[in-house]
């Protein structure tokens, strides 16, 4: 690892004008679960390192206008454990237990997580899923993404030279809406080969809206609209649900890598989707 | 460039520059010779490197030591007391759970943490906590059954 200066901020503005002022020489680090990584194979090579484990605000999980205002400091493990996320956003309780080991949840923090937008990350897809929205900050103050235009491209993301993204907001959830988040993986700490997220808002036995979200098998996690048109304003029988993981394989354009080729990674999508339909419908019941 | 850190280790208190690119596994064996956090893999994976941060389970491969400044470590060499080896590592004993004894560590200081969170786990939250350390002679079988044996005599 290569010389560089740690700078710890007491606050948010404080480390925006940091950042600013050092932009591409200077790196945010949050749990480091993936930077330092990084930094040891010398795949990045920055003067700073700018922490930001001293704001406190950054670590918070509050409630905000029914939903949840999440600080990107909060580790998995705080997450995985807040009584108020399984309340309001049970589908990212379930994704951030599935993140890494234990070791790496006490450390990695959200926030972290997004940023590096590594493919496979089990948080995205639970995220879009609930709406989320990515509030960062930056020299001029602060602006909000939705999480859907946050995700760019491979460890790629919307955040400028001189942007930190500072919160997740989820919205308040609509009333009878269920979910789960499935992954598939073949090592215990592996990221997901497949990861699908669904939300189902279901009223009187009809599913009034349905979000499908799937990680793992394209550069960036995504929505599936194939798959929630398919769902929307039916009655999911058996058929139904069936149709809805053809068109999920059918977004899915998957990648080849030493895990799974792209052929592979389409067909347990459909698997996953399906029984990921099938677990929030139990859930319901 | 070099940073002054203050930190407890084992219950000693220490106060030490280091350079910021310092990780916490080199902080601990080379400035504080305390060799029992093994490196392994280096890459946050094999837990080898594994101490308790604050109580939690951490890779210390993984954390700069300047990160660590204020709080509290916990690695193999502070597990006794007074003299006495910790029920943990006399079931490793006992259930033969070791080796070539590279992972002991790691093992025991993961099976520690959950252990103080869930005193009576059951055999799948056992393998559950233990899903970050790997073992390379494969012994897993007699791990598990060893903090089970130790859940039951804390």
């Amino acid at each position: 690892m290569d010389d560089f200066e740690y700078l710890k901020p007491n606050t948010l503005t404080e480390a925006a004008s940091l950042l600013a002022r050092h932009k591409s020489k200077a790196r945010v680090i949050a749990g480091g679960q993936s930077l330092i990584p990084m930094l040891r194979g010398r795949l990045l090579n920055p003067a700073y390192i700018i922490g930001l484990e001293a704001i406190a605000d950054l670590k918070r999980v509050q409630s905000q206008n029914g939903g949840l205002r999440i600080g990107a400091m909060a580790t998995h493990r705080e997450i995985a454990a807040s009584s108020l996320v399984k309340e309001r956003a049970a589908i990212l309780s379930q994704a951030e237990v599935l993140v890494g080991s234990p070791a790496v949840r006490n450390l990695g923090t959200l926030g972290g997580n997004l940023c590096h937008n590594e493919v496979g990350a089990d948080p995205p897809p639970a995220l879009l899923v609930l709406g989320a929205t990515a509030v960062i900050a930056g020299p001029q103050g602060e602006r909000r993404l939705p999480l859907e235009s946050f995700f760019k491209g491979f460890l790629e993301t919307a955040l400028a030279e001189e942007e930190i993204l500072a919160y997740i907001d989820i919205p308040a959830q609509p009333p009878g809406s269920v979910y789960a988040y499935l992954k598939y993986r073949l090592r215990a700490v592996d990221k997901a080969m497949v990861g699908v997220g669904v939300a189902l808002q279901m009223e009187s036995g009809l599913c009034r809206e349905a979000r499908v979200a799937l990680g793992g098998v394209a550069p960036v996690p995504f929505r599936s609209k194939g798959a929630e048109a398919t769902l929307a304003g039916q009655r999911l029988t058996g058929n139904v649900i069936e149709q809805a993981a053809t068109a999920a394989m059918t977004d899915a354009q998957g990648i080849s890598d030493a895990h799974a080729s792209a052929e592979y990674r389409r067909d347990m999508v459909a698997v996953f989707t399906r029984r990921a339909l099938r677990q929030a419908l139990e859930a319901k019941n | 460039m070099r940073q002054l850190i203050s930190l407890q280790v084992n219950g000693v208190s220490y106060e030490l520059d280091v350079p910021p690119q310092r990780l916490l596994l080199d902080f601990l064996r080379d400035d504080l010779s305390l060799t029992g956090a093994r490196r392994g893999c280096e890459d946050s994976i094999c837990g080898a490197c594994t101490v308790l941060l604050n109580g939690q389970a951490v890779h210390s491969c993984s954390i700069l030591a300047v990160r660590a400044a204020g709080q509290q470590i916990l690695t193999i060499e502070g597990l006794a007391e007074n003299g006495k080896i910790h029920p943990l590592q006399e079931a490793f004993i006992q259930h033969g759970a070791i080796q070539c004894g590279y992972c002991t560590p790691g093992m025991i200081l993961a099976g520690k943490a959950l252990l103080d969170e869930n005193p009576h786990p059951m055999e799948q939250e056992v393998r559950s906590g233990l899903i970050g350390n790997l073992c390379r002679c494969t012994g897993y079988v007699k791990i598990v059954k060893a903090v089970l044996g130790a859940a039951e005599r804390l």
